[in-house]
C-alpha cells in the first residue's frame, strides 16, 4: 500500500511492522513525531508493545537495553543532543551484544541552538560498537528499521539508522507500506541467545578482568567484520521478498566514472540531480554511496573507487582540528591501497541548504584542480 | 586461566546460572529475622503486648486489639487513666514529634468495653485469692483463665480494694465497676465482707482450697507523732473515704504521694483550702508530676522540706507543728480545721509460711501502683499454674529494641493529637473527670498510625526490595533467606526501619 | 517537463503546509512521484511560513528546498509586501495571489492569478469566524492554473484529509476552480 510519509512516520511503521514489543523514547525535535506515533498507536490498542516513559534519552536506552536483555524486541529514536545523553549507554549495549534498533534522526549539536541537520551527532557515535546505516530516502528509513532488526539479531550489534532531520524527517513523499504478513515472512521472531530470566539467573555484564576483556572485545571486532555479509546478505532477501535491494554501498553511475562522490545521507540523492546534470554535459562523473558507515566495508570502497582519477568526499560534519569524519574514514581505507587525490568539501553543516548546483560547482572545482591543496575544501561558508 | 575467544560467550555472561554460585559462602556475619521487644512492653508491668494492639488499631481492628491487650490486662479503661506511664516515658517516638500517647489508646480500648471469652480447660484445682484490689482482681482473672476454679474473698462490700480510693475525677467507679463485671465474667465467685483472721482464718481456707493467694495490699504507714489520735485528724485513705462536709475549711495535708495529691485535690473540690507539707524537694515527690502539676494549678499551696513535729488541739481547731527539714530551730506551726497524713505504706507482718499459700500485689512488690499490682497478680497466677502443672510459664524474653536498632529515615516527625481536659474553673467545682480521651478518628488516624512498631515486622518489604542479592524472599506472607546466597551484607538490617532483623556471627 | 515545483507562502496558522500535504496527496493519487515538506523554524501562529511542494513523473532526488517554482501561491496577500514572493520563479511562471483584487492589479513580471478565497471561505464557514482557513479553497484555485493534478483528484485527497466540514471544503475548492481570475 502507498502512503505519503514523513520520513519520522516511516520509522514509525518500521518499528510497527518489525512488531517491536518495547519503545521507550524521550521527545526532541525532529525526532519527537517517531515516539508519539508509536505511543498513540500503543495507546489505541493498535500495536501490541509497551511504551514505557521516561526521564532522559538515557534512561529510554536502558530501558531498551532491560527489556533487550530478557528478549524483547526493543526500539528507540532520538536525535543530536539526546544521542549524546545516551553515550554511555551506548557503548553499553553494544558491548552486551543487545540488538537494539535505534533511529536517529540527524541533527547539529549545539551550541548554536539549532534543530536542522548534520550529521556529527551520530557520526561522533562511531566508536561505540553500533552498527550505523545511513538512509536517503523515506522508503528507505522504513525498509531498514525492518532490515536492522534482522542484521541486529543475526550478529547482535544493536543498530543505529540514521536519516537527516527536516530533509527527511519532516519530508512527506510516497511510501510503499510493505504487507504485514510479508515483514512476518521476512522477519521471524526474535529468539534471544541467552536472556534476563529470574528462574534462571545469570550474571549479565560482570566484572571482566584483564584475561578475558580482550577477548570480548576482539569478538565484537569480529561481529562488526562478519556484520558486512550479514547486512549485504539481508539487503538481498529484502529485494527478493519486498522488489527493492539494498547494499552496503550505493553506487550510482561508477562504471566510466573519472569523477566520485564519496557521501552519506540525503545530499546524495541530490548529487544524483547534479550527477545527471554534469554527465549530460560530458563529464564522467559518479557517486558512491556509504549506507554502511559502521562496519566501514572498506574493501568495497577500494574495489569501487579503484579506478577513478579523483574523488569527492562532501561531509556534512566535521572532525575539529582535522577535518571531514567521512574524509578521513575513506583516506584511511585508502592506505597504500589506492592513492587517488581526494577533495575533501565541508558543506551543509547545521541544516544549510546543499543544491544540485553547488554540487556541479564542486565538481568543476575538481576538475580544475590536480589535487586539494586542503584538508578541508569549505563549502559555502561565508569566511 | 586462559580462555579463547572462541570459548566465550557473546557477552561477559556468567556460564553457570548465578543460582549455582552460592555467594553465601563469602559471609562472615548473617541476618535473622528477630522480632523484639519495643521499649514500651519492656516497661509495662503488666507485659502488655502494646505494639501488637496499636497495629490492630491503626487497622480499626478494635475489638482484636481489646481482646488482645485484655489478654494480659483486665483493666485498660482503668490503667488507661491512671497508670504511671512507664511506657510512654521509654517510647522511641519521643525524640520525632514525642512519645505515642499509649495511655490514651488504652483508655480507648477500655472504654470499647470488649468482653473476652474463657475458653480455658477446667483444671479441677480450687483457688482461693484474698483481697480484691487490682492484684487480686487480676490474679483471680488469669488463674480463672487458665482453667482455676476461684474465689474471691474481699473485707469490704465492693470489690475492687484501693481502685475505690482513687477520686473520680480521675477515674469514675462506673469504668471500675464495669471492668470487674468483666473479670468476674471469667466465672470467679465472690465472697465479700469477708475479712481475713475475722471472718475465717487461713487455715480454714487451706481445708476448701488447693491454694490460696494472698493479695491484701499494705497497710498505711502511721506517722509516729503526737495528736495523730485527735479528732479531724484522718490517714489518707479515710480521708479519701468519708463523706463529710468540709466547706470553707481549711485541710492540710502531710505528704507527697498519690494519696497525698488525691486527698488535696478531693479537698479542694468540697470547698477547702488546702495547705500540703512535703519533707523534701518537688522532683522527689512520688506523686504523679503531671498531677502535682495540676493540684498547684487548681490552687492546692504545696510546701517543701518541711517535716511535721506534732498536733495539738486549739479551741475550734487543730494547731500542726512543723520544721524545715535538716534545721533542728526552726519550728513553726500552721493552725487548721482537720490533718491529713497521707504518708505512705508498709507491709503488714504475716505468717506466710503455710504451704501452697502465695502473695501478689503489694504486699509482696511494694511497688505501689495499679499497674504493678495487675503485673503482679498475673505473674502469681503464671507461677502458681507452674506450682501445680510444672508448665513452662516464662521464656527467654527478646532483646529490647533500642533506638539504634531503628531506621528513623522511614518515619515523618509527627505529633500526637491533643487530649481535651476540662476548663480548670469548672472542673474544681466537682467530681467529673478531667480528661476527655480521644475520638476514634484521633485514635485511627493519627495516635495509632504514629507507633514505629518496634521490633515488629509489618511486612513493609524494605528487606525484600534492597537484598542487593535477591536472596529474600516471600513465602506465606513471611520473608525467608536463602543463606546460600546472601552475603551478610547487612542492609537488610540496616533498611529495616523497625529493628526485627539482627545479624550474628556465621558458624562454619 | 518532468518535474513540477510549487512554493506556497504563508502565515502560521493558515494551513500552508496542511496544502502542501493535501496537493503532495493528489498528487501520489495520480500515480505521482511527490515530495512536500516545510520550512522548518519557527512555528507560531502569524509568523510567516513557506512550504514546498514538488510533483514529478519520476523519483525526486532534490534533497533541499526550492529555490525556482513554477508556482508560487500566496496565501495572503499582505504578504506580496513583505516578502520576494516571485524570488526565483521560473519563466512563465505563475503566482496565485489570495485576494480581492484582479491579477491586473499587480505588476509582477509573470503570469498572475487571483482568488478570492478569503470570500468564498467565509462563506463556506472554514474556520473560525472571522478567521477563515483558506487552504483547500486555494487549492482549487491552484489546479485550474496547474493541471499537473486533475481537480478530481483533489476533491479526494481533501476528502481524505480533512475530517471535518469536508464537503463545505470540497466546495469551496470547486468554486474556487470556478473563480480563479486570471
Amino acid at each position: 500500500m502507498k502512503k505519503l510519509l514523513t520520513g519520522n512516520y516511516a520509522a514509525s511503521y518500521g518499528a510497527i511492522l518489525s512488531r517491536a514489543e518495547v519503545i521507550s523514547a524521550y521527545p526532541i525535535t525532529p525526532q519527537t513525531q517517531i515516539v508519539e506515533k508509536l505511543s498513540t498507536m500503543v495507546a489505541e490498542g493498535k500495536l501490541d508493545a509497551e511504551f514505557i516513559n521516561v526521564e532522559s534519552e538515557r534512561s529510554a536506552l536502558a530501558v531498551c537495553m532491560g527489556a533487550s536483555a530478557t528478549g524483547a524486541r526493543a526500539f528507540t529514536a532520538t536525535s543530536a543532543q539526546g544521542l549524546a545523553l545516551m553515550h554511555e549507554l551506548l557503548h553499553w549495549a553494544a558491548g552486551a551484544r543487545l540488538p537494539l534498533v535505534l533511529v536517529n534522526v540527524n541533527r547539529a549539536m549545539a551550541p548554536g541552538w539549532t534543530v536542522w541537520c548534520d550529521e556529527n551527532d551520530s557520526l561522533s557515535q562511531r566508536d561505540t560498537g553500533w552498527i550505523q546505516l545511513y538512509c536517503e530516502s523515506n522508503q528507505e528509513v522504513l525498509d531498514t528499521v525492518i532490515q536492522a532488526y534482522k542484521i541486529a539479531e543475526k550478529t547482535m550489534l544493536p543498530v543505529m539508522i540514521c536519516m537527516d532531520g527536516i530533509f527527511l524527517s519532516h519530508t512527506q513523499e510516497v511510501v510503499d507500506l510493505p504487507e504485514q504478513e510479508k515483514v512476518d515472512r521476512f522477519l521471524s521472531p526474535y529468539k534471544p541467545p541467552f536472556s534476563l530470566d529470574t528462574s534462571s539467573p545469570h550474571a549479565l555484564g560482570s566484572l571482566t578482568p584483564p584475561h578475558v576483556y580482550f577477548e570480548f572485545r576482539y569478538k565484537l571486532q569480529q561481529a562488526m567484520d562478519e556484520a558486512q555479509a550479514e547486512i549485504e546478505k539481508t539487503g538481498k532477501e529484502f529485494g527478493n521478498t519486498f522488489g527493492r535491494d539494498y547494499g552496503l554501498l550505493d553506487e550510482y553511475l561508477l562504471n566510466e566514472a573519472e569523477i566520485i562522490i564519496v557521501a552519506l545521507g540525503t545530499v546524495c540523492g541530490t548529487c544524483r540531480v547534479a550527477i545527471d546534470r554534469l554527465n549530460e554535459k560530458g563529464n564522467k562523473v559518479g557517486m558512491l554511496r556509504i549506507r554502511t558507515f559502521r562496519p566501514l566495508p572498506k574493501k568495497k570502497i577500494i574495489e569501487s573507487l579503484k579506478d577513478v582519477k579523483k574523488v569527492i568526499i562532501i561531509d556534512r560534519n566535521i572532525s575539529y582540528g582535522h577535518h571531514g569524519i567521512l574524509h578521513e574514514e575513506i583516506k584511511s581505507a585508502f592506505y597504500r591501497k589506492l592513492n587517488i587525490p581526494l577533495f575533501g568539501f565541508i558543506a551543509g553543516l547545521g541544516g544549510r541548504d546543499i543544491t544540485p548546483e553547488d554540487i556541479e560547482q564542486m565538481v568543476n572545482y575538481t576538475l580544475k584542480h590536480e589535487e586539494s591543496d586542503t584538508d578541508i575544501l569549505w563549502w559555502g561558508v561565508n569566511k | 586461566m586462559k580462555f579463547r575467544a572462541s570459548e566465550l560467550p557473546l557477552t561477559p555472561l556468567s556460564l553457570k546460572d548465578t543460582i549455582s554460585i552460592r555467594t553465601g559462602d563469602w559471609k562472615y556475619v548473617e541476618p535473622f529475622y528477630e522480632e523484639k521487644l519495643s521499649p514500651c512492653i519492656s516497661a509495662c508491668p503488666v507485659g502488655t503486648d502494646v505494639t501488637s494492639c496499636i497495629a490492630l488499631l491503626a487497622k480499626e481492628e478494635f475489638q482484636e486489639a481489646a481482646k488482645l491487650w485484655k489478654e494480659s490486662n483486665p483493666f485498660p479503661g482503668v490503667c488507661g487513666r491512671v497508670c504511671p506511664r512507664f511506657c510512654e516515658r521509654e517510647c522511641l517516638r519521643q525524640h520525632l514529634g514525642g512519645s505515642i500517647t499509649i495511655h490514651l489508646l488504652e483508655r480507648f480500648i477500655g472504654d470499647l468495653n470488649v468482653d473476652i471469652q474463657n475458653k480455658s480447660q477446667k483444671t479441677g484445682k480450687k483457688m482461693a485469692v484474698i483481697g480484691s484490689g487490682p492484684a487480686g482482681l487480676s490474679c483471680a482473672y488469669h488463674l480463672s483463665r487458665k482453667g482455676y476454679k476461684v474465689t474471691l474473698f474481699e473485707k469490704e462490700k465492693l470489690l475492687g480494694g484501693l481502685l475505690r480510693a482513687i477520686p473520680s475525677y480521675r477515674l469514675p467507679p462506673q469504668i471500675v465497676d464495669k471492668e470487674i463485671e468483666g473479670i468476674l465474667k471469667q466465672g470467679i465467685d465472690i465472697e465479700i465482707n469477708k475479712e481475713s483472721g475475722k471472718d475465717f482464718s487461713l487455715e480454714e481456707l487451706k481445708q476448701q482450697f488447693d491454694a490460696i493467694c494472698i493479695a491484701t495490699g499494705l497497710k498505711e504507714r502511721k506517722l509516729n507523732i503526737r495528736g495523730t489520735e485527735l479528732f479531724n485528724v484522718w490517714s489518707g485513705r479515710e480521708f479519701l473515704k468519708l463523706n463529710n462536709d468540709i466547706q470553707n475549711k481549711k485541710i492540710t495535708v502531710i505528704g507527697g504521694g498519690d494519696t497525698a495529691i488525691d486527698a488535696a485535690r478531693v479537698a479542694l473540690r468540697k470547698g477547702s483550702e488546702v495547705f500540703v507539707f512535703y519533707r523534701r524537694r518537688r522532683e522527689d515527690m512520688p506523686a504523679n508530676p503531671y498531677e502535682v502539676e495540676e493540684a498547684i494549678e487548681e490552687g492546692v499551696n504545696i510546701k517543701y522540706l518541711s517535716e511535721p513535729l506534732r498536733i495539738e488541739k486549739c479551741s475550734s481547731f487543730l494547731r500542726l507543728f512543723l520544721k524545715k527539714k535538716a534545721d533542728e530551730n526552726s519550728e513553726f506551726f500552721i493552725d487548721t480545721d482537720g490533718v491529713v497524713m497521707a504518708v505512705g505504706e508498709e507491709r503488714e507482718m504475716l505468717n506466710n509460711e503455710i504451704k501452697d499459700t502465695f502473695l501478689c500485689g503489694d504486699i509482696l512488690t511494694q511497688k505501689g501502683t495499679v499497674s504493678h499490682a495487675i503485673g503482679s497478680g498475673k505473674e502469681t497466677a503464671s507461677l502458681i499454674h507452674k506450682y501445680f502443672f510444672g508448665e513452662e510459664t516464662s521464656i527467654t524474653l527478646p532483646a529490647v529494641v533500642e533506638s539504634e536498632d531503628l531506621n528513623l529515615d522511614y518515619f515523618k516527625e509527627e505529633y500526637p493529637p491533643e487530649e481535651k481536659k476540662r476548663d480548670m474553673s469548672q472542673r474544681i467545682k466537682d467530681f467529673d473527670e478531667i480528661y476527655q480521651g480521644l475520638t476514634r478518628e484521633e485514635v485511627i488516624i493519627k495516635e495509632a498510625t504514629r507507633c514505629f512498631g518496634c521490633g515488629k515486622c509489618s511486612g513493609c518489604d524494605n528487606c525484600y526490595v534492597f537484598c542487593p542479592d535477591a536472596a529474600i524472599f516471600k513465602q506465606d506472607g513471611k520473608y525467608i533467606i536463602d543463606y546460600d546466597h546472601c552475603k551478610g551484607c547487612g542492609i537488610c538490617m540496616e533498611e529495616c526501619p523497625r529493628g526485627v532483623i539482627s545479624m550474628r556471627r556465621t558458624e562454619k | 517537463m518532468s518535474m513540477t515545483e510549487i512554493r506556497i507562502h504563508g502565515r502560521g496558522g493558515q494551513g500552508a503546509v496542511v496544502a502542501s500535504q493535501i496537493l503532495a496527496l493528489t498528487a501520489m493519487k495520480e500515480g505521482k512521484y511527490v515530495q512536500s515538506f516545510p520550512e522548518f523554524g519557527v512555528e507560531r501562529r502569524g509568523a510567516t511560513v513557506e512550504a514546498f511542494v514538488r510533483i514529478a513523473d519520476k523519483k525526486i532526488n532534490e534533497r533541499c528546498k526550492i529555490y525556482h517554482p513554477h508556482y508560487v501561491v500566496v496565501m495572503d496577500p499582505a504578504l506580496v509586501n513583505i516578502v520576494d514572493v516571485t524570488e526565483g520563479i521560473r519563466e512563465n511562471g505563475w503566482v496565485l495571489i489570495n485576494t480581492s483584487k484582479t491579477p491586473k492589479d499587480f505588476s509582477f513580471h509573470t503570469n498572475v492569478a487571483t482568488i478570492d478565497a478569503f470570500s468564498i471561505a467565509t462563506e463556506k464557514k472554514l474556520g473560525s469566524h472571522g478567521h477563515p482557513i483558506v487552504n483547500t479553497t486555494i487549492l482549487g484555485a491552484l489546479v485550474k492554473i496547474a493541471p499537473v493534478v486533475n481537480i478530481k483528484t483533489l476533491v479526494e485527497a481533501i476528502r481524505e484529509s480533512i475530517s471535518s466540514n469536508t464537503e463545505k471544503n470540497v466546495e469551496a475548492a470547486l468554486a474556487a476552480y470556478d473563480k480563479v481570475k486570471i
